[in-house]
Order: C-alpha cells, then structure tokens, then sequence
C-alpha cells in the first residue's frame, strides 16, 4: 500500500512540473470545413417514376431525381485552454453556406415535376433545381484531449452547439422552356417549404492538431453529421448530413512559451 | 388585289400546319409500372397519367408493358373503343371496353367520364378481348368498369392529354370456359397520338 501511495505521488509530481510547460494562452483560430448533404429529397417535391422496368419495392417516385448538396462553413473563433490545457472553449462567428441541387435520373433529361395547381394534373419539365442558403451563427465549443497531453501532436474529441440566421437564400427552377422561366415565382410560391430563418445544431467531431514551436496550432477534424435542432426546412432537400472534414489554423495571441 | 389573297392564303395555311402540330413527348407516353405490394404483379392505382393497367386473369396477371403504346381510343360508328394492350403470361392480348352512345369529338371530350361506372352485363358498355387478329368469345356474367376520375394533363401549362384512371372486374365465359378478371385498375393519358376518330368506318 506504502508502494502504491509513493508510486501516485511520484505521478502526480511529474505531472505538475509537466503542466509547468504549458502555460494558458489564448489562441485566434481560422476554421474552414465542409460536408457533403446524404442528397434525400423533400417529399413534397413529387416527380415523375422511371420507366417500367426500373422498380424497388420501396419506390416513391423521387428516385427519378438526383440529389446532391454541399455544407461549406468558415469562421474566425478564440479559443481559451481550461483545466490546465486539457479542454478548449472556443467560440466566435462562423457562415455557413447549404447548396442544394436537384437533377435528373441519369438516363434521362428532365425532371418531370408534379405540381399541385388543382385544375387536373400539371406537370413542368425542369433541367435542374437548386437552392444556396447563407448562415451566420455563433458556435460553441469544447474539445478535450484524448491523446498525446505531452506532445506536440494531440488526438482530441469536440463538442459544439451553433445557432445562426439566415442572411442571404436564393432559389431557382430552371425550366427546359425557357418561355416558363417567368413562372418560376408562381411554382415555387405553390409549395409550403421554404427555409427557415433560425437554424441550431449539435456536432461534433475527433481531430488531430499540430502544435509548433511558436504556439501555432495546425488541426484536422473529422465532422460528425449535425444533429439539427431546429428544422432548417431547406427547399428541396432533407437536413441529412454525411461526415465532413474541417481544418484550423490557431494563432496565440500573446507570446509564445514554444519559441 | 390578287398578291394580298395569296399572301393572306399564305398565312393561314402556316396559321393552320402550326396549329396541328401535336407535342409529343416520348418520356410522357412511356408506360409507368410501380408495383403494387398489395396485388403482386399488378401495378398501383394510380390518377397520373402513368400510361399502365392491370388485371388479374384467371390470378395471372395481365398488364401493360413497357415496349409497346398500353391504350388506344378509338372512336368508330356510334361507339367509343377504349383499347388495353398488354401481355398475360408471355402472349400479347388486348381487352377493349366498348362504350356504345357515345362519340368524342376529341381527346378533350373524354372528360365527360368523369365518375361513369358502368355495368358490364348491360349492352352499354361491352367488352372484348383478342389476340392478335383472333377474337376470343367472352360473355360477361356480371362485373362493371369504373372510371374513377377523369382529368386533364398539363405540360408546361400546356393541354396535352386527358387522363383516365379507375377500376374493372369481372367474371365471363371465355370460349365457353369460366374465367375471371380481377383487381382491374387503369391510369391511361390519352392525346392526340393515341385517340382516333374514324367517323363513318
């Protein structure tokens, strides 16, 4: 028992004069990342199916249309290191950019898109439909360090929560008549969805970070899909998220022990 | 004097070659089949204009197929000829409700069957089927063919065909041996490529 006390002792003395080496410092971090949308398409967008021929039992009609979308975000963000530099609080300012893009099945033309008007049934044909949506939101973040406390080179675990608005969207259906084109406002104003104005959402993610001599720090994460809080109500696609990647730069702001 | 009437003779005849040129789009005549989980080897009962029908024949199914243009109207005499054409175990058929007494003008007068149902044990409405140039012998013992809902289909704002969906069934003899159509649904776009008046033939 003597042994063991010594031996925790011994531990906690060396890691006391290690702790010494890393002093707080505040760190200014660019952030730059992106996340690919899983493409599932809104239901209330109802296209034409494919020919006889090509069927799934669990067919709906929105395979005849291709989803593709793409998250980019980038922000500015300080960090301040806590409980002796093991965890990082960072927060900051951060704008996101959703694209959104609808297209057709590949071995067709157009897109054959039902639409409620009520006098029997009309249907437009569309080369493509795409949305960009812009965010400015605030995030909050806490990383702790998994690996490598006593390296330079450090595994770390993120969480963070974000709330934004909307500050700029932009829609458009592009039609195979260009003499449809004055009807675009109508079409789109005849469906219920557009996005909403506040959004928030929970990530996270595990990194690897780089810290140099002069304090700099380089990271690269590997983004979890964001679990939205509140519905986004893109228009034409669902808020399913694949796994992104994000990479940050982190500046300390006064001088650096690591010189 | 003479110049003016042929310039204006002109114009009426390009007038007149614009107006009968029909649009046809190929991916809208394309005959549409998504299962119905319900009645295996039939299509859903569908009102969109997918161009497919299905009925189960003796439980075998017999439906429209991909290849080939599933229905035809043709109006011939005092009648109304609504065609399905389809394949029942491989072999090509095609099974034709005859509606008597009424005579459209045009795709567009279609819509005036909106909600008919009709008896098919009655002289109304009579059905047959063939195969190829053979007429099979069927005498309805009783069952009825129900348009649920007839409507007009738009493209691009455009009127291009009237949409006929809805139901049959029935029991017959068929060559003097029982036999039974089952679950019939239908969901037919009928336009100017696939409605055929022949007034006096």
């Amino acid at each position: 028992m003597r042994h063991w006390l010594l031996l925790l002792l011994f531990l906690s003395a060396s890691i006391l004069s290690l702790e010494a080496q890393h002093p707080t410092a505040i760190r200014v971090t660019a952030e730059y990342g992106f996340m690919n949308l899983s493409g599932k398409l809104n239901e209330q967008w109802d296209f034409r199916h494919p020919p006889q021929g090509y069927y799934h039992h669990n067919f709906n009609g929105n395979e005849y249309a291709t989803g593709e979308g793409r998250i980019h975000y980038t922000g500015l963000k300080a960090e301040l290191p806590v409980l002796k530099n093991r965890v990082t609080l960072a927060s900051g300012l951060r704008y996101t950019n959703v694209n959104q893009q609808v297209l057709p099945f590949s071995n067709t033309s157009h897109l054959y898109l039902y639409y409620p008007a009520g006098r029997g049934i009309d249907i437009y044909r569309l080369d493509k439909m795409n949305e960009s949506i812009g965010y400015l939101s605030i995030p909050l973040e806490a990383d702790i360090i998994l690996l490598g406390y006593y390296s330079n080179w450090q595994v770390y675990l993120k969480g963070g929560i974000q709330a934004g608005v909307k500050i700029h969207e932009k829609s458009q259906l592009h039609f195979t008549s260009p003499s449809m084109q004055t009807h675009e406002g109508e079409v789109l104003a005849g469906y219920d969805k557009t996005p909403s104005t506040f959004f928030s959402n929970f990530y996270g993610s595990l990194g690897l970070r780089l810290t140099l001599n002069n304090g700099v720090r380089l990271a690269a994460e590997m983004v979890l899909p964001y679990l939205f809080l509140s519905k986004p109500n893109w228009s034409f696609l669902s808020p399913d998220t694949l796994p992104g990647v994000q990479f940050s730069v982190a500046m300390p702001l006064d001088s650096s022990p690591f010189k | 004097m003479k110049r003016i009437h042929t310039f204006l003779l002109a114009i009426v005849i390009l007038v007149a070659a614009t107006a009968c040129d029909t649009q046809f789009d190929y991916h809208l005549s394309r005959s549409i089949f998504v299962p119905d989980e319900d009645n295996p080897g039939l299509p859903i009962y569908s009102e969109k204009g997918y161009n497919s029908f299905g009925v189960y024949w003796s439980l075998k199914p017999f439906t429209s197929q991909s290849n080939e243009e599933p229905s035809q109207v043709v109006v011939r005499g005092d009648s109304c000829h609504i065609h399905f054409h389809g394949k029942a175990d491989y072999a090509p058929y095609t099974l034709t409700f005859s509606i008597h007494d009424f005579k459209p003008g045009s795709y567009s007068e279609l819509l005036t069957l909106n909600g008919k149902k009709y008896d098919l044990k009655k002289e109304q409405c009579v059905v047959t089927l063939t195969s190829g140039t053979d007429t099979l012998d069927v005498k309805v013992q009783e069952g009825e063919f129900y348009i649920q809902r007839a409507q007009n289909l738009y493209v691009d704002n455009v009127l291009t065909r009237v949409v006929l969906s809805g139901t049959f069934s029935f029991k017959a003899m068929l060559n003097n041996a029982p036999t039974s159509f089952l679950n019939g649904r239908f969901d037919m776009g009928y336009g100017d490529e696939n409605f055929f008046l022949l007034q006096g033939r």
